[in-house]
């Protein structure tokens, strides 16, 4: 199967930095992300859980004080990358097409958990006295997505997809349709999550916390990490400039293929699980040398899959070679994105 | 604007809300008998600001290690049920055919994740156990172990409108191939973050909410579940109802207050009717979102009377409250009742006229025939979805 859709723009923050050009860089292994300690209180005393975190983004003066106070972190993560992609498309500064022809389509793992949170603890600690209505609006699982229809003016279709691990695909292929359907021109399709204290706490329990993330290695390696890319989806012919120098082609979104789409080149969405590699292979049926893995540039979280897919666009955009992106979710069917030139 | 939407039959239904539990029971409450006062008996005493189910009892008996986090997913499953046997598919099909199962939620699982956060925030130091078990519970992906299914899993979250967008994604997944038979609706149960958030916004009222009439004073929270079975026309089951198309539109405007002018509604009914190849005078009726709060209804109000002047409209919150994530698909499943049953049911609650929003919604139980519908849901997040849904000979 071959879609009628590009992608046409790209967006990337992890804890590598922000931009395209840092992936390239980490890619080329000019550029290592940090990894930061953080100190968890647990019943068993204070464990120190090595992290990897996106650096903080600074919003641009256009977006207006009163949608600004209204985004919590990750909202902030999401519109800083989508600026990105959205001028990697259609030009720095270039004015948008019909904002309704333009959709948007948001996938994450846990979301606006940490708001969720933070209004859940004003209101055991305070009552409705602690309930405040900015707060619940931005703890809403679709909250980004709101956030980002408004400060970027996107009217089009819009949706969240939250589906753990295989919220990836399953936003690429809400996005592809839509514009096969004709629904949309362009889709913004923004996927990522943000390292919250559950993350941490929950890896202060287990019983060996690694140093550092390996994720062809047979034993857990999780290390935490956290980041957005964002997909300029653009149907092929919406854009003059988008046929000329658009990153790939999108040529299937598969999401419960049976066995793996037969392409030169194949990357896997591992971040580390205990025996997560093995399986991998086996579905891919290939040796371990020749299936590509990034997590441990960036870290491992639920959508981690998107930036190892936005990796595999570059690649495809740099040598032509068609490139499939598989992701295995712990609990669910397979999924697998095919890139080509 | 190039649309396109192959033919899609609604092959089954199942539902589970104040308005009845199953499609049966939901039938004769709604467009049989219209049972005044009937569904209050489904109120919980002790919190009559809001429709709750009580099946705690019916969970624990069927699955002895229930846990209250699985409540959202188990109405579902209830809903699911009801579904496969109005559409009689048995588990050997869900086996042999490729099923895939989309669903909207705004809180499935969640309740893992508030016993963890209540312990975490108070100081406790818990076992991260509950919230393992909440990464692991998404409603979506819960269903498709616990039934078996062998296709594609999602699961949506667009506030209010989530039902309704997992029906128009399902659709999608059958033009693509990727699924024989399709599982879409929404599911919601009420926990305490979404009872303050709303009083918190100042939506609530404290009695069974009145749609569109001009004293209503807010929307009642509501448990729910509605699932609707998609199938490519031509299956060899018989259809309830075909759906014509789906839209969805953005009003950018403001995250919990829809746009004045149904920015995005417009967008969204546009896009489905072109779906549908079916012109706005020819909808028989129109489901409404009617929350009854101010600007929810004033919004859509407005929009109707300036482009369905002909529409009949029904409101069914009323009866139901507001199930949020299961909204949209729980009234879909009732427009697919009254299309196949050629009649309309009371929009309870709904009593005088505003004249600000110049709509009257049924009074009382109306006869048909109607051969198109429209649906419409509004979300947070300036999100609109309309499904058009149309009679089968």
């Amino acid at each position: 199967m071959t879609t009628n859709v590009r992608i046409s723009g790209l967006g990337h923050l992890s804890a590598l930095g922000q931009g395209k050009a840092a992936l390239m860089q980490a890619l080329a292994g000019t550029r290592r992300a940090q990894l930061v300690l953080r100190n968890v209180i647990t019943a068993r005393g204070t464990v120190e859980v090595p992290v990897y975190q996106a650096p903080e983004v600074v919003l641009p003066p256009e977006v207006p004080e009163s949608v600004r106070r209204r985004m919590p972190r990750i909202s902030r993560m999401f519109h800083a990358t989508v600026l990105e992609a959205m001028a990697d498309a259609f030009g720095p500064g270039a004015p948008l097409p019909d904002p309704e022809r333009i959709g948007l389509v948001v996938g994450t793992g846990l979301g606006c958990l940490d708001s969720a949170n933070t209004f859940h603890r004003r209101v055991i600690l305070e009552g409705a006295a602690g309930s405040s209505p900015t707060l619940f609006a931005s703890s809403v699982q679709n909250a980004m997505a709101a956030h980002l229809s408004i400060s970027c003016g996107v009217r089009g279709p819009t949706c969240t997809v939250t589906t753990m691990e295989q919220s990836t695909f399953g936003a690429f292929r809400v996005a592809i349709d839509w514009i096969g359907n004709g629904a949309a021109d362009h889709v913004v399709l923004a996927i990522g999550d943000e390292l919250i204290d559950f993350n941490a706490y929950v890896v202060a329990h287990k019983p060996h916390i690694p140093a550092e993330l390996s994720p062809r290695a047979p034993e857990c390696t999780v290390v935490a990490g956290e980041g957005v890319a964002v997909f300029l989806l653009s149907r092929e012919g919406a854009l003059n400039k988008i046929d000329k120098s658009g990153i790939c082609r999108i040529d299937d979104v598969q999401l419960c293929p049976e066995r793996c789409p037969e392409v030169p080149r194949v990357s896997a969405a591992a971040y580390g699980a205990a025996g997560q590699w093995t399986r991998y292979q086996q579905w891919i049926g290939r040796p371990s040398d020749e299936i590509d893995c990034h997590a441990q540039l960036f870290g491992s979280f639920v959508t981690g899959s998107a930036i190892e897919t936005a990796i595999a666009a570059l690649r495809v955009s740099r040598d032509g070679k068609p490139t499939a992106c598989v992701q295995l979710p712990d609990h669910g069917e397979a999924q697998a994105i095919v890139l080509g030139p | 604007m190039k649309v396109s939407r192959a033919p899609v039959w609604i092959t089954g239904v199942g539902c589970v809300s104040a308005a009845g539990i199953g499609h049966n029971d939901s039938t004769r409450r709604l467009l049989d008998e219209a049972l005044p006062g009937g569904f209050e008996a489904l109120l919980d005493p002790g919190e009559s600001s809001y429709f709750k189910l009580r099946l705690e009892e019916q969970w624990c008996a069927r699955f002895p290690g229930f846990h209250e986090g699985e409540a959202p997913n188990l109405l579902a499953l209830l809903a699911i049920e009801d579904a496969l046997d109005s559409a009689g598919i048995d588990s050997a099909d869900l086996r042999r055919l490729r099923v895939g199962i989309c669903l909207g939620s705004t809180t499935g699982g969640s309740n893992y994740q508030e016993e963890f956060a209540t312990a975490y925030n108070t100081g406790k130091l818990p076992d991260p156990a509950p919230l393992m078990e909440y990464f692991r519970n998404n409603s979506a992906q819960f269903l498709a172990r616990e039934l078996g299914l062998r296709g594609p899993v999602q699961l949506v979250n667009n506030a209010c409108t989530s039902g309704a967008d997992a029906i128009g994604i399902g659709a999608a997944w059958l033009d693509a191939n990727l699924c024989d038979v399709v599982l879409c609706g929404g599911t919601e149960i009420i926990l305490m973050k979404i009872c303050y958030g709303f009083r918190s916004l100042m939506l609530c009222s404290d009695r069974p909410c009145r749609p569109f009439d001009r004293n209503r004073d807010g929307l009642t929270l509501g448990e729910g579940a509605g699932v609707v079975i998609l199938e490519k026309a031509g299956s060899p089951r018989r259809p309830l109802a075909a759906m014509l198309g789906y839209g969805c539109g953005n009003d950018a405007h403001h995250p919990t207050t829809p746009h004045p002018e149904a920015r995005g509604l417009a967008l969204a009914t546009r896009t489905a009717l072109a779906q549908a190849g079916v012109p706005a005078g020819e909808v028989d009726f129109i489901n409404v979102h009617g929350t009854a709060t101010r600007h929810n209804d004033l919004a859509e109000g407005r929009y109707i009377a300036a482009n369905f002047p002909r529409a009949r409209v029904v409101a069914t919150k009323g009866v139901t409250g507001h199930t949020l994530g299961a909204a949209g698909a729980l009234e879909a499943v009732f427009t697919v009742l009254s299309l196949s049953k050629g009649r309309l049911p009371a929009s309870r609650g709904f009593g005088e006229v505003d004249p600000e929003i110049g709509v009257e919604p049924t009074r009382a139980i109306e006869e048909g025939p109607y051969q198109c519908a429209l649906s419409f849901s509004l979300g947070f997040g300036g999100i609109n979805s309309v499904l058009c849904l149309g009679r089968t000979p």
